[in-house]
């Protein structure tokens, strides 16, 4: 938080080396945000860009209430809102294009070399069929389980970014990784899964 | 024990804070059926924590500071503008003023006779001569400053 404080009043002070400080620290954190919420990858670098020039604009009126990092999630959570509404996107529609299924990357690196390829095949396949099953969540689900297992906000940064109660966070949250595990259920024989 | 409940068998696999944890892993010791469903809460979990590749460009913290510059430019505008419109508001009744000294419209008396007295309260404000040629030059002394105290103020966050 004291890190926070000295950041912004060096940016309040005309400090534009701290302000682009700011922007390569919470960068990734706007874009889970945003690549979760935006469908189309071409809007997202304008809607981040947009979060930014927001989060200038008002950082005078920050008054570290939460962590810097919170606040500037829920301007890139509202902002994003803001452009489904404007684009009169239905939140719940299935919000993904084939090409965007690939945008999260396989977990290569991860994969053991002495496990079969046929294993890795299924693994790769279970991965990409959870990753189209994530961008058919509605667009809530998508964000809480973004904020909590990517970024690694808490319950109460969660509410705080989305305005919502904890306990609304938490069944958001359960409903969410029920509804995937159901989906996998269904679609894949319990030996397929022993992977 | 009976079968773990998805919330018990999500907050072991989350590696969250369980309070009958023994309980339900001496269950899971005999139970096929939810080791099965905790390994596929645990496949979930190991997907959902991968960050997605993030695609900004290489020069995203510049172009932000690009745009935020771009519209601290045309702030400037906005208040060159407003300045330059203030100045024909001004201007124009003073040119008539001057006109009407040579006998033209009542109204332009008036107005030239309005502006005088606001120029004189600037003078006497800046201790200035109650004169009004150098009441003229206060106001647009005055004026001059504002306008760079409003540019400076738009080139800093609201």
């Amino acid at each position: 938080m004291d890190n926070d404080r000295t950041q912004i009043q060096r940016i309040l002070g005309g400090d534009q080396r701290a302000f682009e400080a700011l922007i390569n620290d919470h960068r990734k954190l706007v874009f889970h945000v945003v690549a979760r919420i935006i469908p189309n990858r071409s809007d997202r670098e304008e809607i981040c860009q947009d979060v930014f020039v927001k989060v200038y604009q008002n950082l005078s009126k920050f008054q570290f209430e939460s962590k810097l990092s919170t606040w500037i999630a829920r301007i890139a959570y509202n902002t994003s809102l803001s452009y489904l509404e404007k684009k009169r996107l239905m939140l719940y529609e299935d919000l993904k294009t084939e090409e965007d299924d690939a945008e999260y990357p396989m977990a290569a690196d991860a994969w053991h070399e002495e496990e079969g390829v046929d294993e890795k095949l299924m693994e790769r396949e279970i991965r990409g069929v959870l990753e189209t099953e994530i961008t058919r969540l509605p667009v809530h689900y998508r964000t809480v389980l973004t904020l909590y297992h990517v970024d690694e906000l808490s319950y109460e940064e969660i509410g705080s970014v989305m305005n919502m109660p904890q306990g609304t966070v938490k069944s958001y949250l359960f409903r969410a990784r029920r509804m995937l595990k159901e989906s996998l259920l269904t679609q894949y024989r319990e030996e397929e899964l022993r992977v | 024990m009976k079968h773990g409940t998805d919330k018990q068998l999500q907050a072991l696999a989350a590696g969250e804070l369980l309070d009958d944890r023994k309980e339900l892993e001496s269950h899971l010791a005999v139970c096929s059926a939810c080791r099965h469903q905790l390994h596929v809460y645990r496949q979930l979990m190991s997907v959902l924590a991968e960050a997605p590749a993030e695609e900004l460009s290489p020069n995203f913290a510049s172009s932000v500071i690009g745009r935020i510059e771009e519209s601290g430019s045309r702030a400037m505008n906005y208040l060159e503008w407003g300045l330059a419109s203030i100045i024909v508001l001004i201007g124009v009744p003073m040119v008539f003023a001057y006109i009407d000294r040579e006998g033209l419209t009542t109204l332009a008396r008036d107005s030239w006779l309005v502006l005088a007295d606001v120029f004189r309260s600037v003078a006497s404000v800046s201790s200035f001569p109650v004169d009004t040629n150098l009441s003229l030059i206060a106001a647009a002394a005055l004026a001059v400053g504002l306008y760079h105290l409003a540019v400076r103020l738009a080139f800093r966050p609201r």
